[in-house]
């Protein structure tokens, strides 16, 4: 809300310095955001931040009695004596409410034979500073009270409604054309006000284009009234229709307003129009409104606030900010609290007030005194942690997505799962609106516009959650994943020779992540996938953890990047009970190995992981190490056929090999890989 | 015999003038001292000399033995004084071979540095849930529903009738329902709010929560708690505000307003000329919520706070765009 200084000043004295002024009231929780000059309104206007929970701060009175608190300056109320005397009158004399739930209490008074002059520079000013349009007298002092008050009114044309005033809840399907010009189709939720012939207003809201008041209006039903928050703040989110008054109501106005307010009104137009008949109050409904009573022990803001505040300072407190005190003991207070402080409901309530008036900066700092507590670390959070940890330590970098992702891919490439995701009912961007089932959108648009500002060598890996709808009506499922993908050239330097990645780069990077977190039984075996091609499923202990492979051209069309890509994804929450920080010492031999190298040519059908298993199990506890080190076909090799190079590191844990130790294990292997898999020795 | 000693001698008088690399004098070494090396076949065959002999050729094959190895021994250092000599033209400004480590995302690494100083302090991180329940998010954090205080938190809702939390303070009635008092905990997490995407929001952001429970935690103790932080986090220097706000779930409330680390408090651009820069929300909770949670409100007391990571990152790495987060650039993922 904005605030004008001058008009400000009609209510209290200001301080001279407005810095000074602004800095304290944001130190009482007023939050002033900046100073503006207002030139040629010789003003100067407070942008202020209002909380929700401080509607009174949003009329001038409300803002006045808060520098009341800060300053001890008495608050000047507005005059709202009507000198000229009320009359009954015969044309209107009820308004019927069908809902007292939506609408409590509600005023109607009849101001006949309005003569209206130009509203008066200092009104204009003052409203046109805040940034409100004037319009014409009556309407222009009814913005005016609902800014010194808080209390929205409403002026209707008298001529142009039909008699009697009826306060109901909209039939569904009606139709009403707002002040705005615009046509709003309401239901049963809506509080309308109504003339014999249909709603005149949206209450609490907006008033009506057809008995909108003008210039030459000459009769005015004054409408001032409270409205159920909740019903207002429903119609108004429904219709997208925010009005100041709609913003007042929904927060809740002073009771004891709606009556001032109406007299306010009245006693503004006659003084700078003129009113030939004022009817008296026409009020329907009630408001039961007791005055609360708080009851606030002295330990107890202490308690709360750590430091002891003295007695007479809270009282003093509690009368500055115009709350009255019913009474007063050696170790308590009890506080009236006055309509216009709704939010004051509790004790503790009463200590923040205390805390705000008193000094935020006043309060000491101390340390808590608590006692210590077996403090763990959640294994999926940890795990977290490990996978970026060793995800940087293999190269790649990690990147956060949106959790929010487009359902196209999906629809395209995976139409099948979507039955299982949670999709958003309100996205504010109407593309991502599919709570992600996988990582794998997420990655490759990061690779697209990566390779689009020509960075094409990537290495990226993310540690994120998807999600699928759970049976039974429970919260959906959340899965930590582990998403990691490459592209684009392996090394780039002098040293080694430029190559593009491959998938078993990919796999390499996962084995070594693996390893680290001591996940062994890792197994493969192939999959279909409509995203990859050479998809290989991962299986730990033969439950499926994730899939490493290719992305297909179709997908990588999709995302139109134009180069190679290998992406893998792992649950972290399916191998998480594997996972051990348990790490046994395994003594290793002390005696010399030796190396030989094993070169064969078999059928290239055959996998190279049988090969390795058939090596391990007939060379026995001497071999200690095994590694392909080259695969290789084509030239000397015969069609169908492929080379497989091993180096085996032999050695002994009780004595030192001999060499016939060593050329017999070698050469039973050879027999072996002979026997079993037709394999020859390469030369 | 005494023939063949004179022939091995002549023949290595010439072999000890050639040229040699290290490799040479290996196969210097083999074809003389090896298994069967020439002067060790004449060692073995003395055995088979009659005893007379034995002795003069024993004596000169021993000598031999030791020429060579002298000679072997001095070459060998030689060589290897000749490989320490530097290379003229060794071209030391040649790049070295990285080994493309990865870089963190810079908000997981300042999560991590937002975590480990509480964790100091001893607290405990906890992980919430993201898609969560009216009740969590709202009711149990005295938020009800169609009231004006939900304007400060916009939420997206979820076909199963769900929402995604838009503040990581659902986790604390979900701790307090699992445990009881004293409880220390941070909870860093992903929070959505529909906001339309700009240099200063995003819909999806993250935030860290903390929540102290016992029977006698003061709105001072927050106080006192907060300024460790941030002078942890900011630096030494750091001046710490309390300026009074409102929050639904705590009460007091405050927003804490850190004196700004670039200009010491004299006002520049990164703290829009105010001195300071808001940086975190915070507060007693309120007794509602220890009721919602099942806690006897008159028996505990405590403090809760909420910080926003990009907000804290963007400050401290002097990052002016929130999109960068998400963009995942290499450009800029690199610089972290």
């Amino acid at each position: 809300m904005n605030i004008s200084c001058n008009w400000l000043k009609d209510y209290i004295n200001v301080p001279s310095n407005i810095n000074v002024l602004a800095h304290e009231l944001t130190m009482c929780g007023l939050e002033i955001k900046k100073i503006l000059t207002a030139k040629e309104y010789n003003d100067t206007v407070l942008e202020a931040e209002i909380t929700s929970n401080r509607p009174d701060w949003l009329g001038y009175v409300g803002v006045a009695r808060e520098i009341g608190a800060i300053t001890g300056e008495r608050i000047k109320y507005p005059e709202e004596k009507i000198k000229q005397k009320r009359e009954k009158n015969n044309k209107i004399n009820n308004v019927d409410i069908k809902n007292l739930y939506y609408c409590p209490f509600y005023t109607a008074v009849l101001l006949e034979d309005v003569e209206n002059k130009e509203t008066p520079k200092f009104i204009k000013d003052r409203l046109m500073s805040i940034g409100v349009r004037s319009v014409n007298l009556p309407v222009d002092i009814s913005n005016y009270v609902l800014f010194e008050y808080n209390q929205p009114l409403h002026t209707f044309d008298y001529d142009k409604i039909a008699d009697s005033i009826i306060v109901r809840q909209a039939n569904k399907g009606e139709k009403f054309q707002a002040i705005n010009s615009k046509v709003y189709e309401l239901d049963n939720n809506d509080l309308v006000i109504c003339d014999e012939k249909g709603p005149i207003a949206i209450a609490g809201i907006m008033g009506g284009l057809q008995s909108e008041v003008s210039f030459n209006t000459k009769n005015i039903l004054l409408e001032s009234a409270f409205f159920n928050p909740v019903a207002i703040r429903k119609t108004s989110r429904k219709l997208q229709l925010v009005s100041e008054s709609s913003y007042r109501f929904e927060r809740g106005v002073d009771p004891e307003g709606v009556i001032k307010a109406s007299n306010r009104f009245i006693y503004l137009l006659s003084k700078y129009g003129k009113i030939g008949k004022i009817s008296l109050i026409i009020k329907s409904g009630s408001l039961t409104h007791k005055k609360r009573k708080i009851s606030l022990s002295f330990d107890y803001v202490q308690k709360v606030l750590g430091m002891t505040v003295p007695k007479r300072k809270i009282i003093e407190i509690i009368k500055k900010l115009d709350l009255n005190v019913y009474s007063i003991k050696d170790d308590n207070i009890v506080v009236q609290i006055p309509t216009f402080r709704n939010d004051l409901e509790r004790p503790i309530d009463l200590v923040e007030e205390v805390a705000r008036i008193y000094g935020y900066d006043r309060i000491p700092e101390t340390y808590p005194l608590i006692s210590m507590s077996k403090n763990k670390l959640e294994k999926s959070l940890k795990c977290e942690d490990l996978f970026r940890e060793y995800g940087i330590a293999v190269g790649a970098s990690e990147i956060i997505t949106y959790n929010l992702v487009n359902p196209k891919f999906y629809e395209k490439f995976s139409n099948d799962i979507l039955v299982k995701c949670i999709n958003i009912t309100n996205p504010s961007n109407k593309e991502l609106t599919l709570m992600r089932p996988s990582l794998i959108t997420g990655t490759l648009d990061v690779i697209k516009s990566n390779v689009n500002h020509s960075y094409k060598n990537l290495k990226i890996f993310e540690v994120g959650r998807i999600y699928f709808k759970s049976k039974n009506n429970k919260l959906p499922n959340e899965e930590k994943r582990f998403s990691i993908s490459i592209t684009g050239e392996a090394f780039n330097n002098w040293l080694d020779h430029k190559r593009i990645v491959n998938l078993f780069d990919l796999k390499g990077m996962i084995e070594d992540i693996l390893e680290k977190i001591n996940i062994s039984n890792i197994s493969y075996s192939p999959m279909k996938s409509s995203m990859l091609t050479n998809g290989i499923q991962i299986l730990l202990n033969s439950k499926n953890i994730g899939y490493i492979g290719k992305v297909t051209p179709d997908v990588i069309e999709h995302f139109d990047i134009g180069q190679d890509v290998f992406y893998a994804e792992i649950s972290i929450d399916k191998l998480l009970e594997d996972v051990s920080f348990d790490n046994k010492y395994k003594g290793f031999s002390k005696y010399p190995y030796s190396y030989r190298d094993l070169s064969i040519v078999i059928d290239e059908t055959i996998k190279a992981n049988d090969i390795t298993k058939a090596i391990r199990s007939s060379g026995g506890t001497l071999i200690k190490g095994l590694m392909l080190y080259d695969h290789y076909k084509g030239k000397q090799i015969p069609n169908g056929f492929k080379s497989l190079t091993f180096s085996i590191e032999y050695q002994a844990d009780d004595r030192t090999l001999s060499h016939d130790d060593v050329e017999l294990t070698h050469d039973r292997i050879i027999s072996v890989l002979q026997n079993k898999f037709n394999a020859k020795l390469r030369q | 015999m005494i023939e063949e000693i004179k022939n091995l001698k002549n023949e290595l008088d010439e072999k000890f003038n050639e040229k040699y690399s290290i490799k040479d004098v290996d196969l210097l070494r083999i074809e003389y001292l090896g298994k069967k090396g020439k002067v060790t076949q004449i060692l073995r065959s003395i055995s088979s000399l009659p005893i007379d002999q034995r002795k003069i050729v024993g004596n000169e094959i021993n000598l031999i033995k030791k020429a060579v190895e002298n000679f072997i021994a001095t070459k060998r250092s030689e060589l290897s004084k000749v490989k320490d000599q530097n290379d003229i033209n060794f071209d030391f400004t040649m790049p070295g071979i990285s080994r493309q480590i990865g870089h963190l995302h810079p908000i997981t690494q300042t999560i991590k540095e937002i975590c480990d100083i509480f964790v100091r302090m001893g607290f405990e991180i906890v992980d919430g849930r993201e898609i969560e329940t009216e009740r969590y998010n709202f009711t149990a954090l005295n938020i009800p529903l169609e009231h004006s205080s939900r304007d400060a938190f916009d939420t997206f809702y979820t076909d199963d009738g769900n929402l995604l939390r838009s503040q990581t303070s659902t986790v604390q009635v979900r701790v307090m329902e699992e445990r009881t008092p004293p409880l220390r905990i941070i909870a860093p997490g992903k929070v959505y709010r529909p906001d339309t995407i700009d240099a200063n929001h995003s819909f999806m952001f993250h935030q860290v929560e903390g929540l102290m429970v016992d029977k006698a935690i003061t709105f001072s103790d927050l106080k006192g708690t907060l300024h460790l932080f941030l002078k942890e986090y900011f630096g030494e220097n750091s001046e710490m505000r309390f300026r009074p706000h409102f929050f639904p779930f705590t009460e007091p409330s405050v927003e804490v307003d850190v004196s700004c680390f670039k200009c010491k408090g004299k006002g520049c651009s990164t703290c829009s000329h105010q001195g300071w820069i808001e940086v975190l929300g915070a507060g007693s909770v309120d007794p509602f919520v220890f009721e919602s949670a099942g806690y006897d409100s008159k028996k505990y007391q405590g403090f809760a706070f909420g910080l926003g990571v990009e907000r804290m990152c963007m400050l401290k790495n002097e990052i002016h765009d929130i999109r960068l987060f998400f963009e995942n650039n290499l450009r800029f993922l690199s610089q972290f």
